[in-house]
């Protein structure tokens, strides 16, 4: 690349008039002239600039030695004073001239060791791999999320959180995630590699916990939302744990919940399953709203069959159309409630009084799940660790 | 201006007078010297091996039993067993955990692990002794991320009380990126988090601040690298409230925020920054890494309680002396080895070597582009300027060693350029 001295300052612009894309021909007619035939920062106008043009062969690049990164020091040039900037070729060079001239560079630096694709990818085999780092958009046209956490099983399921506030954004089925952020400089979002099968209804910013803030049992509820901080992260026996303070608009905790996102394999099917144990410092009455969307491309639930179809203490949300999908929770409190808010997301709502001692509650989903009372009874008995 | 103006030029004195080290123009009295002095003479560097691009170095400690703690931008972190044997291959590298978002900074505190990721201050356990991490505590996550890929988390020093100290990158847009941005609270600052994990906003003014460290009086320090509001890579001593130089950080102050004032590009704000101890010559650095002061009371040479500076585009260490006068912190800075790789993290190994860890990808830097170097006194003393002080008529030089008795400096052969950078 040239950089600008005097008179010199026109002579790129005017032979940078490359029509060909091959590198080195772009090379020479526009930066060799400062950093030399062969990149050593040696061209005949070097001896006048006040800084030596940078020599490719050491590797030094303070605006950053990826193909990116030097893409874009090409295009934008580097600011600074007469004789010591390099201008910008974004309208001297065509976009493929410069990627052409990049890559041409590239062949005097010193080889830098990239990831390949076998590097980046991660599979949990022996346990579970709990990963950080932003997440894309669940949808196209969705910003990613900066503070993303995606735990991933050996079944292949994996869920996949925002931390700030915690909260399940959806699960996914198949390969587990491939570090791109290991590319370039960093800070690109991770790419996880499985299909979105569940995902929470529209990725609520506040937890799933409110606290009703009326100290009378029989007066009417004062619902105000809790936040969710992620205080740890643990694998014990096999098993990962979140574990998260329930924090009102006070800043004041409220409850600690341990949450474990687990893989259900029962016979007629298989899914998954989250369980919570929440204790409170001071006893709380929490409501709790817990949502869950079907991926489009799975049948819907009837919101007018799963009302029937509970037994014992679980509640069973099912696609009796298809008998494809079971969605179970299991909530020993009172004032349970149950909605639809749209054809594909079920939601239960209920109370549950607590204190120092955990009160547990689970949720299911099952895909090509039981249907009918006996398949839930049996997956029951299959899931009991769950219970 | 006054004693901090003569300060930095005295800097560069020093600086300049390298430029004739090994030229034989000075002697040894206690050894002779080689008939051309090399730094490995005196300090040599060799390479712990690891698999090309594996290991980035983003923070290095040591356990209590003197094993090596590596966390790396790949958010992995690594235990090195013998990491200071004779034979650089004795030392054993071993997956402690993975999954972090980037660890660009680790303590160990009363044995436990703490990394530094760019989301959050997090503390590794290992609760069921099989060597691997399984609990990861949040210690605090009270910083903004807008997801920009340049929003990186430094650190990690950490006080007498149990404060940790966190810097964080501003944000670099499209197409002018070179105009730093803070799109989320507190980026540009220094922020302190207590043991409790309550974080506070502690200095701002910071662009790429890639290096916290403390001094032998427990102040702390900030290097920054060079770009916009920052004409070259500075030390800074960081103060409770200070402002140093990159305008963005100001919008999280309670003056712009009431106004929804915007930091300028371009126009400096009314706020004065706070001049740097070290103004790093840009030929000497570009791309600063921690600094960090010399405990090694001898073990690393005649440079105790002087502070070392990881460089990295020039794949250097370089060596700060500073001095307080008039109640501020500034002094010379010199380099020190040349040809270490990518120097982004230095700490000692309580055998007094210097372990350096290496990362370049995206940033540009001399190769090595990653791994683990290790930097060794030979017990031969160097000639070099061992401290430049400041005197009312000029600058007091001391050296190392004597001078041989046919080598007499004096104003006439002595070699000075000065730099003069445009920082308002």
């Amino acid at each position: 690349m040239m950089i600008i001295v005097g008179s010199v300052l026109f002579v790129p612009l005017v032979v940078a008039a490359v029509l060909s894309g091959d590198g080195a021909t772009v090379y020479r007619e526009n930066c060799a002239a400062c950093h030399g035939k062969e990149g050593h920062g040696d061209g005949p106008t070097a001896a006048e600039l006040k800084y030596k043009p940078r020599d490719f062969r050491e590797g030094k690049f303070a605006f950053g030695n990826t193909p990116g990164a030097m893409v874009k020091t090409v295009m934008s040039g580097i600011p600074g004073e007469e004789q010591a900037r390099m201008p910008a070729y974004k309208s001297v060079l065509s976009s493929e001239e410069i990627d052409a001239v990049v890559a041409y560079v590239r062949t005097m630096m010193p080889v830098e060791p990239a990831p390949t694709p076998t590097d980046m990818k991660l599979e949990p085999r022996d346990g579970p791999l709990i990963v950080r780092g932003v997440l894309p958009g669940l949808k196209e046209g969705e910003p990613p999320l900066a503070r993303g956490l995606l735990i991933g099983l050996p079944s292949g399921f994996s869920f996949e959180y925002g931390t700030k506030p915690l909260r399940l954004l959806a699960v996914r089925r198949g390969e587990f995630v491939s570090r791109t952020d290991w590319l370039e400089r960093g800070g690109k979002p991770l790419t996880p590699l499985g299909s979105v099968v569940f995902a929470t209804a529209q990725a609520p910013l506040w937890s799933p916990f409110v606290v009703n803030e009326n100290p009378d049992p029989n007066g009417p509820a004062s619902y105000k939302p809790l936040s969710a901080n992620l205080r740890v992260t643990s694998v014990v026996g096999g098993i990962p744990v979140l574990l998260y303070e329930l924090v009102d608009g006070n800043g004041r905790v409220r409850a600690r919940v341990h949450e474990e996102p687990r893989d259900v394999v029962v016979s007629d099917g298989s899914g998954i399953g989250q369980a919570f144990a929440i204790a409170a410092p001071t006893p709380a009455s929490l409501a709790i709203s817990l949502a869950i969307a079907c991926d489009p491309g799975l049948p819907a639930f009837d919101p007018d069959d799963w009302r029937s179809a509970e037994t014992r203490d679980w509640t069973l949300i099912r696609n009796s159309a298809t008998s494809t999908i079971a969605v179970c929770f299991r909530l020993p409190e009172r004032g349970k409630t149950m909605t639809w808010s749209s054809k594909d997301q079920a939601s239960v709502d209920a109370t549950i009084d607590v204190g120092p001692q955990p009160v547990t509650l689970k949720r299911i989903v099952i895909a090509r799940g039981p249907t009918t009372r006996e398949q839930l009874e049996k997956m029951n008995a299959e899931t009991k660790e769950l219970r | 201006m006054g004693a901090r103006r003569v300060a930095f030029v005295f800097a560069l004195a020093a600086l300049a007078s390298l430029e004739s080290f090994g030229d034989g123009s000075v002697g040894f009295a206690q050894t002779p010297p080689p008939a051309t002095a090399e730094e490995s003479d005196y300090y040599k560097v060799d390479f712990i091996p690891t698999s090309p691009g594996s290991v980035e170095v983003g923070g290095l400690d040591f356990l209590p039993d003197g094993r090596l703690v590596v966390s790396t931008r790949h958010g992995q972190v690594w235990i090195v067993s013998d990491p200071c044997a004779a034979n650089p291959a004795d030392a054993k590298l071993t997956l402690f955990a993975e999954g972090l978002y980037e660890g660009l900074g680790l303590a160990v505190v009363k044995g436990d692990i703490y990394v530094l990721q760019r989301t959050e201050l997090s503390r590794l356990r290992d609760t069921d002794g099989d060597g691997r991490c399984d609990t990861i505590d949040t210690i605090s996550d009270d910083w903004g991320l807008s997801g920009n890929y340049h929003e990186f988390a430094y650190g990690l020093p950490h006080d007498a009380d149990g404060n940790f100290y966190v810097s964080l990158n501003v944000g670099f847009l499209d197409p002018k990126w070179w105009h730093g941005k803070s799109l989320a609270p507190w980026r540009g600052w220094v922020l302190k988090v207590g043991p409790d994990g309550k974080s506070e906003p502690f200095a701002s003014g910071l662009r790429s601040p890639n290096g916290l460290g403390f001094n032998g009086d427990g102040d702390l320090f900030v290097t920054d690298n060079q770009s916009d509001w920052m004409p070259s890579c500075p030390l800074f001593h960081v103060k409770a409230g200070e402002f140093y130089g990159h305008p963005a950080s100001l919008e999280w102050t309670d003056e712009y925020k009431k106004f929804d004032k915007k930091a300028s590009d371009t126009e400096p704000p009314h706020r004065q920054r706070r001049a740097p101890a070290l103004w790093i010559p840009y030929g000497l650095s570009r791309s600063a890494g921690n600094p960090l002061l010399d405990t090694t009371a001898g073990k690393f040479g005649p440079f105790a309680g002087q502070m070392f500076v990881a460089e990295l585009t020039n794949g250097c260490v370089l060596r700060a002396d500073l001095e307080k006068v008039e109640g501020e912190w500034q002094g010379s800075v010199l380099q020190f080895r040349r040809g270490t790789g990518s120097a982004n993290r230095i700490a000692f190994a309580p055998d007094g070597t210097m372990v350096v860890g290496l990362t370049n990808r995206g940033w540009g830097g001399a190769p090595p582009a990653d791994g683990l170097a290790r930097v060794k006194w030979t017990g031969r003393v160097p000639m070099e300027m061992e401290h430049v002080r400041f005197e009312q008529d000029g600058f007091l030089v001391s050296f190392t060693l004597p001078f041989a008795a046919d080598c007499r400096p004096t104003a006439a052969n002595a070699h000075l350029v000065q730099y003069d950078y445009n920082s308002w």
